[in-house]
């Protein structure tokens, strides 16, 4: 066998070389004799482990194993060799791209140029009047506060519409509270801070609104932040109002869910959208979840959700709703229970309803209310309910007697006496207010008559020969679905026609020591383009329907004072040296 | 004191901007006169309740892509998931992934033994079997089993980062992604050791063998390098 082996190689070299050996009987090279060549090398080779410690065992291993089946034995020897390049291979990272690798003197370099920016910005000159237009209340805040050297000047900046916050039973129980048990939550509502007032809190407010069952959290603005991404994630989709305030707006970002925004309280778009989506939604496997989420009284316009509409809709299209109902509650309703009991929907139809304590209730803090699985999922998924501190106990306290208050007074129709005159006082400050501007080229009312806050903004018409824009912001969600990446910048006219209407608040409170807000919108940080700011006339209770009469008949003169003077867009610019020396 | 024009107005105290938003988005410029800033296909209603706009006009083209946006866009069989945007990486970064960090501890190495050893406890009290099938059967078991925990189910069981990880097999957030760490090595190993075990005692009968190499492929092809996002759709 050797021999014709060895015949080949001669015949291989006989080619290269001119000396010729011994025969030439040449043989070509067969598949048969190279394999049993290549085995004879192997079999030599593995005989040779012989020589290593325990190679006895392995060679016995293979000689067992082999049992005359080359293919396996391949096989199996593929996979021996492809396991030790695998245990043998080093750990490789999946993202290497996200690391930037940095020589040593571009980093020197970088640490050089680097200039610590301060803790705090400095303010905009153009900007500082603002922190001067925030009037600061000496002693007790009530409907008739001090201001600046003023004293008793009527309020109707606040919040507190019911004038719950000078009631006298009230601050009886939270005087109570505070000596039985301190100022303190004492740690998350899980975990410690959980005490008799805020069990019988939730209780109330569960029976106050036809809830199952309701859970509390420490504060009103951060509420729509926790709730909703516990019950949205990638993949879901919400359909928004592009009306809603910047908690909303921040809560869906966070949750990373799909939005689609139609238009504000125009029922025809939200159908147009729903009908729309409806077959992209019916493949999905598995079914994901939907909402509908919308403002019932909305803080940046002042009017009313369309909630029939919108229930009607959602239940043929079968969505739920989340309804963020923090103004409306106290003030909607015959018995305040909120624009369900407005529109006379029953609390059922909506899925998640918030809202805040902080408003009507004159407390502090916020609730969701619902379902009991709804409620009770938020015990361990929501992040404000897990990781902040709860109510403080005389702030629950508080809550709980507001809705006594709110719903022990009842009078002959059913109405609750506190709310009857809340919307009292609003119809006559709206109707006559819209009386006297009706002929007004400069201002008109933009909010429900409803709203407890009448918005009163700038016409159309005047903010165009002004060249205002109609909306401020940017509108990047809109179109791309995906927040802008970098804040709003400084915008001169929002600044401008907010001046504009802190010198109407001025002429007010000068002549008839009332106090009336405006609008406070970061424009920096809003997502969704932002509308302009109004005056805002938040109605109280405390204040007498004299006191309103006041405040509407100067209402013109201020404007038409303030306002005649503004005719083009180069007046808003002389306004600068106004600005700077506020 | 200097007086501003409308033009040139353009004090900024800090530089809020790193980049120079085209005019739209500048609240300051004249471009949204009459029409305000929003997706060209829809007309936007203002808070004025007169006007009620229709939009009759087609949805801008976002409208859809939003929805598919977790589904992938060619339709072959074989294709990679598209890497993950930059939202998805902050929020798999943001907490450690409790889902698949405990496949790093020393139990859960052990208990893959015990595991087979107790399953072939089991196989040993159906004694209408040989032991080859015992053998065989018990790698079946493990290899089904660790398939679908590893490769088949896809995502969290609970919540913790909104669905970050909805796209991955529990396989492919081990680690991070990271490719021949430790504990991925040592569970490649196993179905291996397992399907050298099983061909052992079944004495090399090329049925069993076909039925165990099958299903030894089937856990290791799913575990290579090269199989990272990959997904194979059959229907």
């Amino acid at each position: 066998m050797t021999s014709a082996v060895e015949v080949i190689y001669t015949a291989t070299t006989t080619t290269t070389t001119t000396t010729t050996t011994t025969t030439t009987t040449t043989v070509p090279p067969t598949w048969d004799l190279v394999s049993q060549k290549l085995a004879d090398n192997f079999v030599y080779y593995l005989n040779s482990l012989d020589k290593l410690p325990g190679g006895q065992i392995i060679l016995r291993y293979i000689k067992s194993s082999y049992q005359d089946d080359p293919i396996r034995s391949l096989f199996e020897l593929a996979l021996f060799i492809f396991a030790i390049h695998y245990f043998l291979s080093s750990k490789k990272r999946e993202n290497k791209s996200d690391f930037v690798k940095f020589s040593k003197r571009e980093i020197d370099e970088l640490c050089e140029e680097w200039v610590p920016e301060p803790l705090i910005d400095e303010i905009n000159p153009y900007e500082k009047w603002q922190l001067d237009a925030i009037p600061e209340v000496k002693g007790h805040n009530g409907s008739h506060i001090n201001i600046d050297g003023r004293q008793e000047v009527i309020n109707l900046a606040s919040n507190d519409f019911l004038n719950l916050n000078e009631s006298k039973s009230i601050k009886l129980a939270a005087n109570q509270v505070i000596n039985n048990s301190g100022v303190g939550a004492c740690g998350p509502p899980n975990f410690y801070g959980t005490q008799d007032v805020h069990v019988r809190l939730e209780e109330d407010l569960a029976k106050y609104l036809d809830g199952e069952q309701s859970i509390l959290y420490g504060q009103d603005y951060v509420t729509a932040g926790s709730v909703i991404p516990a019950f949205l994630k990638r993949g879901d989709l919400c359909v928004v109002d592009s009306g809603v305030n910047l908690a909303i707006q921040k809560a869906l970002i966070i949750s990373r869910c799909d939005i689609e925004w139609y238009d504000h309280n125009d029922i025809i778009h939200l159908e147009q959208i729903l009908s729309e989506i409806k077959p992209v939604l019916d493949k999905q496997k598995p079914i994901k979840r939907r909402f509908i989420v919308t403002e019932a009284l909305f803080a940046n316009t002042g009017d009313l959700a369309n909630l029939k509409s919108i229930v009607e809709l959602k239940n043929k299209y079968k969505y739920r709703l989340f309804l963020d109902e923090s103004l409306s509650i106290g003030t909607l309703g015959k018995t305040g229970r909120g624009l369900v009991e407005h529109f006379n929907i029953p609390r059922t139809e909506i899925s998640i309803s918030i809202g805040s304590l902080a408003n009507a209730f004159a407390s502090s803090g916020a609730f969701c209310v619902g379902v009991n699985p709804m409620v009770h999922h938020q015990r361990i998924q929501s992040n404000a309910y897990v990781f902040s501190a709860s109510l403080p106990p005389y702030s629950a306290k508080v809550a709980s007697e507001a809705i006594k208050e709110i719903t022990e007074n009842i009078n002959s129709n059913g109405e609750s006496i506190l709310i009857n005159s809340l919307h009292e006082k609003s119809y006559f400050v709206y109707d006559n207010l819209l009386k006297k501007l009706s002929n007004s080229k400069y201002v008109e009312i933009i909010s429900d008559r409803n709203s407890p806050i009448i918005h009163i903004s700038l016409t159309n018409n005047y903010r165009d020969s002004l060249n205002l824009p109609q909306l401020y912001g940017n509108s990047e969600i809109l179109i791309r679905g995906k927040p802008a990446k970098y804040v709003n910048p400084f915008d001169d006219y929002y600044n401008f026609e907010s001046f504009l209407l802190q010198k109407i608040i001025d002429f007010i409170l000068q002549n008839t020591n009332i106090l009336i807000t405006r609008s406070k919108n970061q424009i920096e940080h809003e997502n969704l383009p932002l509308i302009n700011p109004h005056l805002l006339i938040h109605i109280n209770n405390g204040v007498s329907i004299n006191e309103y009469q006041k405040l509407i008949d100067i209402f013109d003169i201020a404007i038409n004072k303030v306002l005649q003077s503004i005719n083009t867009e180069n007046d808003l610019f002389e306004l600068t040296n106004e600005i700077l020396n506020y | 004191m200097t007086t501003v024009s409308p033009k040139s107005s353009n004090f900024r105290s800090t530089d809020l901007l790193g980049v120079d938003l085209s005019p739209k988005q500048q609240g300051r410029q004249h471009s949204n006169s009459t029409h305000s800033i929003g997706s060209p296909g829809r007309t936007r209603s203002n808070s004025n309740p007169v006007l009620t706009p229709i939009s009759s006009q087609p949805p801008p083209p976002h409208h859809n892509s939003n929805i598919h946006t977790r589904q992938r866009r060619s339709s072959s069989i074989i294709q990679h998931l598209e890497p993950d945007t930059l939202d998805t990486k902050i929020d798999q970064t943001l907490n450690p992934n409790v889902n698949a960090n405990w496949v790093h501890s020393k139990g859960a190495w052990v208990i893959h033994f015990v595991l087979i050893v107790f399953l072939k406890l089991i196989f040993n009290f159906v004694s209408v079997l040989d032991n080859d099938w015992k053998w065989t059967l018990t790698n079946l078991t493990y290899n089904i089993g660790s398939y679908i925990m590893f490769h088949q189910v896809k995502g969290t069981p609970f919540e913790f980062n909104n669905g970050a990880y909805d796209n991955l097999t529990m396989w492919e957030q081990i680690d991070n992604g990271d490719q021949y760490t430790p504990t991925k090595k040592f569970l490649m190993s196993v179905p291996i050791a397992l399907f050298l075990i099983s061909t052992h005692y079944s004495n090399y009968n090329l049925n069993l063998f076909i039925l165990n190499g099958l299903s030894c492929l089937c856990v290791v092809v799913p575990k290579l390098a090269i199989a990272h996002r990959l997904r194979v759709t059959l229907f």
